[in-house]
């Protein structure tokens, strides 16, 4: 079953996505902060992190350049979900090494389909 | 002490004084300047302060009680009072390109070389036993430091080596080149420094003295006072004396040769007078704070002559070691130095430029040969004159009987230069003095001078030559002056009142006129920038271009002329030239050799014709237009930059409220996206899985339901903000029982907190608080809310609110998670949120807070919050009961 880890700070939005994914059958784990984050993915080894940027402490960021740089096997792929929406801010997304960069609102049908794609 | 030592060590102190006016100099012009400032002007002020204050004055009131107070109060009332005189002459001189004193009263009186060689001869006579007291001075302190008199021949007397040293330095500081405008910014530099040391090493011994030998002023004055007691005692004829003291002083602070050097020549701009108002007062009441009791202790213990005249340093040798005493030797050293430094290049220069160089180009051979060569040689003349100077300053120490004081003999080369007063001061205020009228004055000044005070203090023994004379002047002395006194009122009324009964008989001459108009009306027809001159007769352009260039150099001189045609639009390329364009050739080389030489070497190639007085006034009408102009122009600069000044105020103040707009309104559109990403993820869901389970499907409809809560919140929170913001809440207040409060608050959040299973308890205590009744309840709404938000099921929120005697306190008090001590500050700042660690709560606005900090503002109050992490969360509001009540 494929892992998937969700990290955002605000509990509604975990709440659609933990729903959303494991309809669709993954196995999710939920972060509330990015430390939280960090801790879940050394425990779990998610092949897949959908983070939000802005978090207390430590942010998406910290987790993506984490993620990609201390993984065991797999190098996992990670999509930034987030409402920073400014071209340079995507930009920067990029440059830490995100796989894909989805701005908040979102369609749920959207979501599911790219992190389909991502796996494939 | 061992001689060679203090030799040794009062070279090195020279050495270093050099080495601050070399890093002086390296600096000049640049931003971090050493010399453009007032302060340091104000300090070369202090030059006044020669070796006569550092050990004159002590002997002196040992002997003459307070007379030496007046030589302090005449500068004091110079700068307070007078200090415009000296703004003119400072503005004069700069328009003029004056180079000293002899050459300033010359340019005066229709650029007379016979004044000019006056005024230097003067200086000289005046000059040299002055320079010649500094050397006795330091000799004097040599001999007291040593400990071995003096009686050999000169070169086993250690003060000629120092003459000679002091020559050397003399050369370097003030002649290794001709400046323009004569200003040598290290000189000043070094010669502030030494004001500076010469004050402290005077204050050290003081107050070592008076504090540390003895027990404070009173132990001096019980120990000491008692046998100087008759000295202090003003005799009758005391107050007379006073007085004229003070008026010779005041003239001499501003007309001795080094006086005039640094506080016109040197200076760099009239702005440094004003600091120089308070500054140099303040420097010469220091310098006079520890005299008197100094000079108690030092006559109730010294004895010898040698001790006594160079009390200061025998104070020291006295009470302690060699250490301080050689100090305080360096202080000496340094006041004498730098008055014989400053004195000797202002006379040599005066000499120079309005004795020699004018004697010497009156040879029609030497005008010749040399025309083209003038600047080399003024250098040359400069170096031998300061070494003639100091020699026979050197000679006059060793000559003249030892007996008379340093401070009798410095007054009377005070009263001496004390007679420029009416050329100088008088010239610049009368039109109607002229050179005639100057001359004799001089003359008269002088002979009295030196019949009253040269013959009978340096050479007594001519006394009987002339005894009838001396007998018929005693009729004339009045009771109540000194001899000083004296000869200084007879001298001076001889002189001012010669000038202007010869003025006034005799018509002066078309350049006497307009010199006298130009210096008289300066700030008239000049601005800071100069004024227009004017020239009339045939020169040709070529000529003056090559007197220039033997100035400046060829590059320099085709530069500045070419500069000049084109502002003045002319073309150098004519053969004829242009009169304004003499006029500025001879001012521009008057600043390297003075007026008199300048003109001399102008006519010599020029043909000047005589401008009538009428011409004279024409051509000074207009300049005053232009002046007038200029003034304008330079008012509306001024108002024009001040308005554009306020109006790039303006811009960056919009801009800046601008950029907080639009951050607003990027964290406002960012902070709406993130309840609308949760509705429209929630009801994308639920409208995607009809087989949803029930229970699951209500817990994403209350999810909606609240995060739509929130943003309706937001809306209306940020509309509130703003309303707070831009000032339009206004206090709409009543009074408000205190019970009243906490019954609104109990029924609006008692469900909430019942719900979370949180206990909300109220105290209050009666009366009233005056305040906005629905922004009070809005206030307690939102602190109370969110302690229930942060406090876990069955936690714990008190209220209290209760009036003291002039406050109104809130204390909301909760037993929740607490606010880490680093995000204390920030939770009054928009949309910042404290994470909340229960689960699945939806989020708050971030702004609740910010809105109560504006209630409470509104209300006058203060908010504090206070927190320990994990034991709760303390805010008290107190809004202060006042106005209303009273």
């Amino acid at each position: 079953m494929t892992k998937i880890l969700i990290a955002d700070d605000e509990p509604s939005i975990l709440l659609s996505l933990e729903f959303l994914f494991k309809k669709e059958g993954y196995k999710v784990f939920i972060a509330r902060n990015g430390q939280e984050a960090i801790d879940l993915f050394e425990q779990e080894s998610p092949q897949v992190l959908v983070l939000d940027i802005m978090m207390p402490e430590v942010d998406g960021y910290e987790v993506c350049k984490h993620a990609k740089t201390n993984f065991k096997s797999e190098e996992p792929k990670i999509i930034f979900l987030t409402a920073k929406n400014k071209e340079a801010e995507i930009e920067v997304g990029y440059q830490y090494g995100a796989d894909l960069y989805l701005l908040k609102p979102f369609s749920t049908k959207e979501l599911l389909k790219q992190v389909k794609n991502l796996l494939s | 002490m061992n001689s060679l030592l203090i030799t040794g060590i009062s070279v090195l102190y020279l050495l270093i004084l050099f080495y601050l006016a070399f890093l002086a100099e390296r600096n000049k012009g640049k931003d971090n300047s050493l010399t453009n400032n007032s302060i340091v002007f104000s300090l070369s002020l202090a030059i006044y302060c020669s070796a006569w204050t550092f050990y004159g004055n002590v002997e002196g009131v040992s002997k003459s009680g307070l007379k030496f107070l007046p030589i302090y109060l005449g500068p004091t009332l110079v700068m307070i009072l007078g200090w415009t005189v000296l703004r003119k002459i400072v503005r004069i001189s700069r328009v003029n390109s004056i180079t000293s004193i002899a050459d300033f009263v010359s340019a005066r009186y229709g650029k007379d070389k016979s004044l000019g060689v006056i005024i230097s001869l003067i200086s000289l006579l005046a000059g040299i036993p002055y320079i010649g007291l500094q050397i006795k001075a330091i000799s004097g302190s040599f001999v007291t430091l040593t400990g071995v008199p003096n009686e050999g021949l000169f070169f086993q007397d250690p003060s000629f080596y120092i003459a000679l040293i002091l020559i050397v330095f003399t050369i370097l500081f003030g002649t290794r080149k001709i400046l323009p405008d004569e200003r040598h910014e290290g000189m000043i530099f070094s010669v502030a420094a030494e004001s500076v040391y010469k004050l402290l090493a005077l204050l050290l011994v003081g107050f070592l003295v008076t504090f540390f030998w003895n027990n404070g002023f009173n132990d001096v004055f019980e120990k000491y006072y008692a046998p100087l007691q008759s000295v202090f005692e003003i005799e009758t004829t005391g107050y007379g004396t006073w007085f004229m003291y003070m008026v010779i002083a005041a003239f001499a602070f501003i007309l001795l040769p080094r006086q005039f050097q640094v506080a016109v020549v040197e200076n760099q701009k009239e702005e440094n007078l004003k600091q120089a108002i308070w500054i140099l007062p303040l420097y010469l009441l220091l310098s006079t704070v520890f005299v008197i009791p100094l000079a108690l202790v030092g006559s109730g213990l010294l004895t010898t002559q040698t001790e006594v005249e160079n009390m200061v340093i025998a104070l020291s040798l006295h009470f302690s070691s060699e250490g301080v005493a050689l100090l305080v030797y360096l202080g000496g050293f340094s006041a004498a130095t730098g008055m014989i430094i400053v004195e000797s290049i202002a006379i040599s220069t005066m000499v120079t430029n309005s004795v020699l160089l004018p004697l010497l180009l009156k040879s029609d051979s030497f005008q010749s040969k040399f025309k083209f060569r003038i600047l080399n040689i003024a250098l040359w003349l400069r170096r031998v004159t300061i070494v003639i100077i100091v020699l026979f300053a050197y000679v006059y120490f060793t000559i003249v009987p030892h007996g008379h004081s340093l401070v009798s003999l410095g007054l009377i080369s005070f009263v001496a230069v004390a007679q420029f007063a009416p050329a100088v001061l008088g010239g610049i205020y009368f039109k109607t003095l002229n050179k005639k009228g100057i001359i004799y004055g001089l003359t008269f000044g002088i002979m009295v001078w030196v019949f009253g005070l040269v013959i009978p203090y340096v050479f007594p023994h001519l006394i009987e030559s002339f005894a009838g004379l001396y007998n018929m002047f005693s009729g004339f002395e009045i009771s109540s002056f000194d001899r000083i006194s004296n000869i200084g009122f007879w001298s001076l009324f001889l002189n001012i009142s010669t000038a202007f009964v010869i003025s006034s008989l005799i018509e002066p001459n078309s350049v006497e006129s307009k010199q006298a108009l130009l210096f008289v009306d300066v700030f008239k027809y000049s601005d800071k920038e100069g004024q227009s001159v004017f020239w009339k007769g045939t020169a040709k352009n070529k000529n003056l271009e090559a007197l220039l260039s033997s100035f400046l150099g060829r590059r320099r001189s085709t530069q500045i002329l070419e500069s000049f045609a084109k502002r003045n639009k002319l073309n150098l390329k004519d053969e004829a030239a242009d009169g304004a364009l003499v006029s500025y050739v001879e001012n521009t080389i008057s600043q390297y050799v003075g007026t008199s030489t300048a003109s001399m070497l102008v006519s010599s190639i020029t043909k000047e014709e005589v401008v009538t007085v009428e011409e004279v006034l024409e051509v000074l009408k207009r300049s005053e237009q232009v002046v007038e102009h200029n003034k304008e122009l330079h008012y509306q600069k001024v108002q024009l930059e001040k308005l554009s000044d306020e109006l790039s105020q303006a811009n960056e103040k919009l801009k800046d409220i601008d950029a907080q707009k639009d951050d607003f309104i990027r964290t406002v559109t960012h902070e709406f996206r993130t309840p609308l990403t949760a509705i429209r993820a929630l009801t994308e869901i639920i409208y995607d899985n009809e087989d949803m389970e029930n229970e699951q499907k209500g817990r994403f409809l209350e999810t909606i339901i609240a995060e739509t809560d929130r943003l309706s919140r937001m809306v209306n929170e940020i509309l509130d903000i703003e309303k707070y913001e831009s000032g339009k809440h206004i206090l709409n207040g009543t009074d408000i029982e205190l019970s009243f409060l906490a019954e609104t608050i109990a029924n609006r959040l008692g469900e909430l907190a019942k719900e979370k299973s949180v206990s909300l308890d109220f105290t209050t205590s009666a009366g009233t608080v005056f305040g906005d009744e629905d922004k009070l309840v809005q206030m307690l709404i939102n602190l109370v809310s969110n302690s229930i938000k942060f406090v876990s099921e069955n936690g714990k929120v008190e209220v209290s609110i209760e009036n003291t005697f002039e406050s109104t306190n809130f204390e909301i008090r909760d037993n929740g998670v607490g606010i880490p001590a680093d995000k204390l500050t920030k939770v009054f700042e928009k949309f910042f949120q404290i994470e909340n660690r229960s689960k699945n709560a939806t989020k708050g606005s971030g702004l609740g807070l910010p809105i109560v900090k504006k209630i409470v503002d509104l209300h006058e109050g203060t908010i504090r919050v206070s927190s320990e992490e994990g034991e709760g969360t303390l805010v008290i509001v107190t809004l202060p009961r006042s106005k209303k009540e009273e």
